[in-house]
C-alpha cells in the first residue's frame, strides 16, 4: 500500500505542480524538465481518467485457450509475416493463406519497403534475400545486427549496427559505410517522411540524420535509455521506448508526449499504420495488457486486451486493421479486431526449432505488404 | 488546526503542505476504495483520482470545511460507478485504468466479505463502521434520504452477520 500511496502522491504533485500559474519564473535550463512534467502528467490524466465516467471502450476477454483455433490457418489480414526464433532458432515467413516456411537459420531479418526482399544477418553476414529466389547478395561484417531497409521501388538503403556503430549499405548491397562509431545499441528507425534519414540513439540522445551527406537533422537528448524507436507512419512521431516510458517526439525531435504507466514495465510500442495511435504492451506483475494511446488527444489509453502472464511482441497488420499478439504464457497468438478476437493455440509446436529448445518469437514490425 | 493550514498553504503553492494534506488521508481514502471495490488496482485509481480532483479544485475550496468527507464523497461515489459497472459486464474491463499492484488478501473478519455484499450497502457499511461517519452524514455525502442510509446500513450488516453464522 506504500508503493501504492507514493505512486499516487508522484501524480498528484505532478498535477499539482501544472497547475501553478505561468506566471511563476522559469528558470531556463529547467525547461526541458517542465515540458516533460507536462507531459507526463497529461499522459497520466489520461490514462488515469475515472472509472466511473462511462470511459469503458473496447476491451477484450481474455481468450482462454479452449476458444483457440489448433493451428494458424491463415492470417486474418492480407500480407505476409517473417517471425525470428531468437537465439538462432531461424527464420520463418507465414503467407496470409497460412502457409509457412523456414527461410533459414538466419539470426534477424527484415522486409524490404515493399515487401520485395527480406534483409536477414547470420552470425557475421549481412544478406539480402529474395523469399523465392534465395540469396542475392551478402555482406562479411562482424557482429551485424538489427538490419532495418528503406527506401522507394528502385532507390533504397540498409541500416544496421555493429559493434563499431551504424553502417549504411544501398539496397544493392554497394555503398557500404560508417555513418555514426557513436551509435548506441538500439535498432535504428528509418524516417519515413525523408528519403535515406534515419533515427538513432547516440550518446544519450536520439539522433537524425541523413543517410548519404551524413548531415545531422537533429539530436535530441534523452534522459531514459531506449530499447526501441518507432516512427509513426506519416513520419510526424517518433516514439522512443524505454523500460518504463515512451517518450514520443514530433519531427523535429521536440518532446510532444510521454507516455508512462507508473512503474510498470513498458514491453512494446507499434504506431496504428496510418493514424497517430500508438499500442502499448504493458507487463504487470501477474499479467499483460495491451493499450492503445492517441498521441494527439491523451484524453484515453483504451485497454484492447489483458491476460494473465506475459504477453511478447505485438505487431499491426499492414491496413492497420488488426493487432496481433504474443501471448506466450498461454502458447497462443491473438489477433485483435474491431470487437473481434481470434486466439491461435499451439503456437510453439507450429515454429519448432532444429535443436528442440522452446521457440521464442518475434514478429514487431515484420507485418508487411503483400 | 494544521489541516486548515496544509489547504492553505496548498492554495500558495506550496508542495510541502500539499503532500501532508495527502499523506494524512490518503490511507483511508484508499482503504475505503478498496473495500467498495474490492479491487487493489481500482482503489489505487480511485483514490488518486479524487485527490487529482483535489488539486483541480484546491483554489475553490473553503478552508472553513473539513477535507475528509468532501474526498470521501468522491472516493464513494466513484467506487460504487466502478462495482457496478464492473458487475454488469462478464469480461475484464479497465477502461482508462492504470495498472496497479495485484490485490491484496482481504483479511478474515466480518468487513473481509464486504465484497458480497451489493456495492451501495458497502459503501455506507465502510462510510459508517471504516471511516465512521454518522448516518446523517453519510446521508449527505451520498445524497441519499437518512432513511435509505439505515435501511442498507441493516440490511448490509445482517447479511455479513448471516455470513458469520
Amino acid at each position: 500500500m506504500r508503493d501504492a500511496e507514493n505512486r499516487a502522491w508522484q501524480v498528484v504533485r505532478r498535477a499539482y505542480e501544472e497547475r501553478i500559474p505561468a506566471g511563476n519564473a522559469r528558470r531556463p535550463g529547467k525547461r526541458l524538465v517542465l515540458v516533460l512534467a507536462v507531459a507526463v502528467g497529461a499522459i497520466v490524466a489520461a490514462v488515469l481518467s475515472p472509472p466511473g465516467r462511462a470511459v469503458f471502450h473496447s476491451v477484450r476477454v481474455a481468450v482462454g485457450i479452449q476458444h483457440a483455433e489448433p493451428a494458424l490457418f491463415s492470417l486474418p489480414a492480407p500480407g505476409r509475416l517473417l517471425v525470428v526464433s531468437a537465439g538462432h532458432g531461424g527464420v520463418w515467413l507465414v503467407h496470409d493463406n497460412g502457409l509457412k516456411r523456414l527461410l533459414g537459420s538466419y539470426d534477424d531479418a527484415q522486409w524490404s519497403p515493399h515487401g520485395r526482399f527480406v534483409v536477414a544477418t547470420q552470425r557475421n553476414e549481412l544478406i539480402a534475400l529474395d523469399v523465392d529466389h534465395g540469396v542475392r547478395w551478402s555482406l562479411a561484417r562482424r557482429g551485424a545486427v538489427w538490419p532495418r531497409w528503406e527506401g522507394t521501388r528502385v532507390d533504397t538503403r540498409i541500416a544496421y549496427l555493429t559493434p563499431r556503430g551504424l553502417r549504411v549499405v544501398a539496397g544493392d548491397g554497394t555503398g557500404d559505410h560508417l555513418l555514426d562509431g557513436t551509435a548506441g545499441d538500439v535498432p535504428v528507425a528509418w524516417d519515413p517522411a525523408r528519403l535515406h534519414t534515419v533515427a538513432y540513439f547516440a550518446r544519450g540522445a536520439i539522433v537524425l540524420r541523413e543517410a548519404d551527406t551524413r548531415r545531422l537533422l537533429w539530436r535530441a537528448p534523452i534522459r531514459v535509455t531506449p530499447s526501441a524507436l518507432e516512427w509513426s507512419t506519416d513520419g510526424r512521431y517518433l516514439a522512443v521506448k524505454s523500460e518504463k516510458r515512451v517518450i514520443v517526439l514530433d519531427a523535429a525531435g521536440h518532446v510532444h508526449r510521454t507516455v508512462s504507466s507508473l512503474g510498470s514495465e513498458l514491453a512494446e510500442v507499434a504506431f496504428r499504420p496510418g493514424t497517430h495511435r500508438l499500442a502499448v504492451s504493458v507487463r504487470l506483475p501477474r499479467r499483460s495488457e495491451v493499450r492503445l494511446v492517441d498521441v494527439d488527444h491523451p484524453g484515453s489509453a483504451r485497454l484492447l486486451f489483458a491476460g494473465p502472464g506475459v504477453f511478447g511482441d505485438i505487431a499491426w497488420s499492414p491496413s492497420g486493421g488488426t493487432l496481433l499478439v504474443a501471448w506466450p504464457t498461454a502458447d497462443q497468438w491473438v489477433f485483435l479486431h474491431g470487437s473481434r478476437v481470434r486466439a491461435v493455440a499451439g503456437i510453439k509446436e507450429q515454429f519448432p526449432r532444429a535443436d528442440d529448445n522452446v521457440p521464442l518469437l518475434e514478429f514487431a514490425g515484420r507485418w508487411c505488404c503483400r | 488546526m494544521a489541516e486548515r493550514a496544509w489547504i492553505q498553504g496548498a492554495q500558495r503553492g506550496s508542495v510541502a503542505d500539499l503532500e501532508r494534506l495527502f499523506r494524512e488521508h490518503w490511507p483511508r481514502a484508499y482503504r475505503a476504495a478498496h473495500l467498495v471495490t474490492g479491487d487493489a488496482a481500482a482503489a489505487e485509481d480511485i483514490a488518486q483520482e479524487a485527490f487529482l480532483a483535489a488539486v483541480r479544485n484546491l483554489d475553490r475550496f473553503d478552508r472553513r470545511r473539513p477535507f475528509a468527507p468532501w474526498l470521501h464523497r468522491i472516493v464513494v461515489n466513484r467506487a460504487i460507478d466502478w462495482t457496478r459497472a464492473r458487475k454488469l459486464r462478464s469480461e475484464v474491463e479497465l477502461g482508462d485504468w492504470l495498472p496497479g499492484p495485484p490485490s491484496p488478501e482481504l483479511d478474515g473478519s466480518t468487513l473481509g466479505r464486504i465484497g458480497e455484499l451489493a456495492p451501495e450497502h458497502r459503501a455506507v457499511v465502510v462510510l459508517r463502521y471504516v471511516l465512521e461517519y454518522t448516518p446523517g452524514e453519510i446521508a449527505e455525502l451520498l445524497d441519499l434520504p437518512r432513511g435509505t442510509v439505515n435501511s442498507r446500513l441493516r440490511r448490509g450488516l445482517d447479511r455479513l452477520k448471516e455470513e458469520d453464522e
